[in-house]
């Protein structure tokens, strides 16, 4: 692999390894993580051994002549932080890729036809969609989740349906300037069915601004749902959640417990950031803007 | 007096993918008071040509050797402060693209505005205004115009108004960048015709940059012809028309369609070269009737033949 | 067109719209599987209750009756419902904690603002160096950090030490004092300072600081990113290159135009800055305490107060369609093109 050349590329690389960390963690951080996420007891050789609350990070447990380490400290609780961050980013990344791949669907579906089809449909749905892309995210998300109640689908149901409008007009306005375009013509000319150009001649042609679109929604979608549950909204204590976890943490950040806020917003930034630059690589590779050296 | 001495420019652009060399070896003079045609094909360079005297060339390129002499300065040591003065000023530049030439958010007449400010001419707005209305009307647009957006106005309007803004301060020199090449046949008639009374009427020295031989034809004084970033022939308009010398020359004038005309159009077979690596010697060899073993080995010269200039083995 | 014709037609589509969002709204709040009782009131109610604080909401008729009355109420009477424990109009309870997310939302959108266009200018003049690239790393890093993260931060590393206040819009001394001066509209920023009481101003304006940096920051990611983004673009435009042909300086074409071009794409976002302006304003206030609208979305989630939730995002839809009307009146002065 060459050395990145250009600012997009820095990004992708970029973008790429902060992801590829937090999966990473994700998946297999347990192996070397104390594990006690939602309890406060963790099981040595068989035995429940109590883990005091509010240890600083880096703390070591020597029991039964084994070390624990509690690399990012425990929480009010006992919980480990470190155990609770990783299963936060299994729940987060499960969350935000729910409703990306949901909002994806409907609203390329939804743009699909509005832009072939086009006409009243269009044009209500349209005003519509943009109705609801003008309301905040967050806000959407919260009259939602409010209702839906708590638990992952839920949530990312709630989620979703804020980003439907952004791929419904991504896709409607590419589906738009492609209707006119000499192959659909020929298509037409050629006898296919309107169906079958849909799906196999322009659909296809909307993929690389989806594939640019896909990891900024995600990194949103993380975003919204910490704003979520940092509300208090969608998830059920004693669930491990990167934004819930936050705003208990705030409360013991005055009284010098600073671990257990700060490195759940960490994880935030640095997965948020990872797809970002994913998306912004992406983004520059797939739809190239400037001839530049 | 010699206005424009362009002596051996090399200018090369840096792609993604290699080095282009866009003008290899130009050499080329511009009189006082004349209408130079330069024509070529799609990536002969000749607009690279317009844009280097302007010395407007993108970042992503570079001149590698050569002179200009503008009016006896050298053009590629004068800062950029220097530069901003002459252009608009001294020479001016007109784009094809009638469409993004003007800014859309302002009227017409604070383009002219601007163009007075900016080259420190302390004239009244209505100053301004009077000499700009006199100038749209030589050009023939409406002077009421003035006060219209740039989208109000048809692509030729657009077109003419940019000519005016080129010719508002009295330049010398006039670089036409096919600008007619998006306007169609009846306006580029009309500003083909309005060129020739700006010839006469202020003696401005102009640059005719175009593919189009027919329209050349009835403009310039003399004709220079390039090809794959060199220049192949050079001449008085008339000679080069009724006796081409260079077979790319006479291939050009074969390919132009003529009312009336009995004989087929003959295209020019092939495709102009890859730029990236040009064909060796003769850059036109794989496409030339005439070709020999001599014009794929030796690069030919560009040689005077009384008045002509041609760059051809066997002219 | 001219000018007038547009404005009006903009005028009379507007109630159109807002006609939408809170069809909107209600589909949001109503139509979704899940019973709105249950989940705010908690699942240990007796039936009866729950079903009396049905019919008070009007839940258990036919869901257009709903609707209709929904439209009405909030159209006609401008009555969004009364709270859940109180009994309080939730109208009263918005009209009066309005202002104070005003006042967050303008001081925040003046910082974003500022760094927003700095960043923008020198993108813009230097748009061939290094610069753009700062631009973008910034707005990325910016937009990934949470905004109640940011509000973690600045109250434990900067309030200290620079002696800031952290939550609240005043000391209490303060609140009780400012509940009875001569003027009061509720903007403590214009009553402080129309009625003579500097010492006043100044506390509030110290407990303004730490959100509207914090909502600033935040809203500076998205924005700097836009603006630079429509500079650069215009700035790529062929305009530019013409300019220069024409022996025009440099900055001058930045001013003229790179950013008066740009500013039509920035006033299209200019409506999703306010959309996430008020999404951030929850969040903010939140962390802050800061008794704005925001805050009383929050109560009304902890006091699973439907009632309030719903007239607060009836709000958000009104001042949604109040701000694109005002942006595509302003379009009218930036875009030529849309008049002629």
């Amino acid at each position: 692999m060459r050395k990145p050349k250009t600012f997009g590329e820095w990004c992708l690389l970029a973008g790429g390894i902060l992801t590829f960390i937090v999966l990473l963690f994700a998946l297999i951080g347990d192996l070397i993580a104390p594990g006690n996420t939602t309890s406060s007891y963790i099981m040595i050789d068989g035995k429940t051994v109590e883990v005091p609350p509010l240890l600083p990070p880096l703390s070591r447990l020597d029991i039964y002549g084994r070390t624990v380490t509690f690399y990012l400290g425990t929480d009010q609780l006992g919980r480990d932080v470190f155990s609770r961050l990783l299963a936060g980013a299994r729940f987060v990344l499960a969350v935000a890729f729910l409703s990306t791949v949901v909002s994806t669907v409907i609203g390329v579906f939804l743009g699909l036809i509005s832009g072939y089809v086009g006409g009243l449909f269009d044009r209500t749905l349209s005003l519509v969609m943009d109705s609801l892309y003008s309301l905040p995210g967050l806000i959407v998300a919260i009259a939602l989740a409010a209702f839906l109640g708590t638990g992952l689908v839920n949530m990312s149901l709630a989620i979703a349906v804020a980003y439907i409008p952004s791929y419904f007009r991504m896709v409607r306005g590419n589906v738009l300037s492609l209707k006119g375009m000499p192959f659909v013509e020929a298509s037409k000319i050629a006898g296919a069915s309107p169906l079958s150009i849909a799906l196999r001649q322009i659909l296809p042609n909307t993929f690389p601004s989806i594939a640019s679109l896909l990891p900024i929604t995600f990194a949103d979608a993380i975003i919204t749902e910490a704003g979520l549950s940092f509300l208090g909204l969608g998830i059920e204590p004693p669930t491990p959640d990167w934004g819930f976890d936050l705003n208990k943490g705030r409360q013991f950040f005055l009284a010098g417990y600073w671990w257990i806020g700060i490195f759940p917003g960490l994880a935030i930034v640095i997965t948020v950031l990872g797809f970002l630059l994913l998306g912004e690589g992406l983004n520059e590779v797939l739809n190239p803007k400037r001839w530049e050296a | 007096m010699t206005l424009l001495e362009i002596r051996n420019l090399k200018v090369s652009y840096n792609t993604r993918r290699g080095k282009v060399e866009a003008l290899s070896g130009v050499s080329l003079d511009v009189e006082q008071g004349e209408v130079l045609g330069v024509v070529g094909e799609s990536g002969s360079g000749k607009s690279t040509l317009g844009l280097a005297i302007m010395r407007l060339l993108p970042r992503y390129s570079q001149i590698e050797q050569g002179k200009i002499f503008f009016d006896g300065r050298d053009i590629l040591k004068l800062d950029d402060e220097a530069l901003r003065e002459m252009r608009g000023k001294e020479i001016s530049i007109v784009f094809q693209d009638p469409y993004s030439s003007l800014n859309p958010v302002r009227k017409i007449v604070d383009h002219f505005i601007e163009l007075f400010a900016e080259h420190g001419y302390a004239y009244e707005k209505e100053e301004i205004e009077k000499i700009a209305s006199q100038l749209l009307e030589k050009m023939g647009v409406p002077p009421e115009k003035l006060h219209d957006y740039p989208h109000q106005l048809s692509g030729g309007q657009r077109q003419r108004v940019a000519i005016a803004l080129g010719l508002a301060l009295n330049p010398k020199l006039l670089i036409a960048d096919e600008i007619t090449t998006a306007l169609d046949a009846l306006v580029e008639a009309q500003i083909v015709e309005l060129l020739k009374e700006i010839k006469k009427e202020y003696m401005t020295s102009i640059m005719f940059i175009t593919h189009n031989m027919g329209l050349v034809a009835q403009l310039a004084d003399r004709i220079a012809i390039m090809y794959a970033g060199k220049l192949v022939e050079v001449g008085k308009t008339r000679e080069v028309i009724e006796k081409p010398l260079h077979p790319y020359t006479k291939a050009l004038l074969s390919a132009v369609p003529r009312i009336g005309g009995s004989k087929a159009l003959q295209p020019i077979p092939g495709e102009p070269p890859d730029m990236r690596k040009p064909p060796s010697g003769c850059r036109f060899h794989p496409r030339c009737p005439l070709a020999t073993d001599l014009c794929v080995r030796e690069i030919p010269v560009l040689r005077n033949i009384g008045d002509r200039y041609v760059a051809c083995h066997y002219a | 067109m001219g000018l007038k014709e547009y404005v009006i037609s903009r005028l009379i589509l507007t109630p159109l719209m807002l006609f939408i969002l809170l069809t909107f709204v209600f589909i949001l709040l109503r139509v979704l599987p899940g019973d709105p009782i249950t989940m705010l009131e908690g699942k240990n109610i007796p039936e009866d209750v729950l079903a009396r604080r049905r019919a008070e909401l009007g839940l258990d008729k036919p869901l257009y009756v709903q609707y209709l009355n929904y439209i009405y109420s909030v159209f006609v009477k401008l009555d969004l419902g009364y709270t859940a424990l109180e009994r309080i109009p939730v109208s009263y309870l918005i009209m009066t904690r309005l202002p104070a997310t005003i006042e967050l939302a303008i001081s925040s959108t003046i910082i974003a603002g500022a760094i927003g266009i700095v960043i923008g200018l020198l993108s813009a003049r230097y748009q061939y160096g290094k610069v753009p690239y700062f631009a973008r790393i910034y707005s990325s890093i910016v937009y990934s950090i949470p905004v109640f993260y940011i509000g973690l931060m600045l109250q434990a590393y900067f309030a200290r030490p620079l002696g800031l206040p952290t939550t609240g819009r005043l000391s209490p001394v303060n609140m009780v004092l400012a509940d009875n001066l001569p003027v009061k509209t509720g903007f403590v920023f214009i009553d402080a300072l129309f009625s003579g009481r500097p010492d006043i101003l100044f506390d509030y304006l110290l407990h303004l600081s730490l959100p509207s940096l914090t909502l600033g920051i935040y809203l500076s990611g998205v924005f700097s990113r836009v603006t630079y983004l429509s500079v650069e673009d215009a700035m790529s435009q062929d305009y530019t290159q013409a300019a220069r042909g024409r022996g025009i300086r440099e900055w001058t074409i930045v001013k003229n135009y790179g950013l008066r071009n740009a500013l039509i794409p920035i006033l299209t976002m200019a409506g999703l800055q306010v959309a996430a302006l008020l999404g951030g304003a929850v969040l903010t206030e939140t962390t802050f305490n800061w008794d704005g609208i925001g805050l009383l979305v929050y109560e009304g989630i902890l006091k699973r107060d439907y009632a309030i939730v719903q007239g607060a995002v009836t709000i958000y839809a009104v001042l949604v369609a109040i701000v694109s009307l005002l942006v595509d009146v302003l379009y009218a002065f930036v875009d030529p093109r849309v008049r002629y």
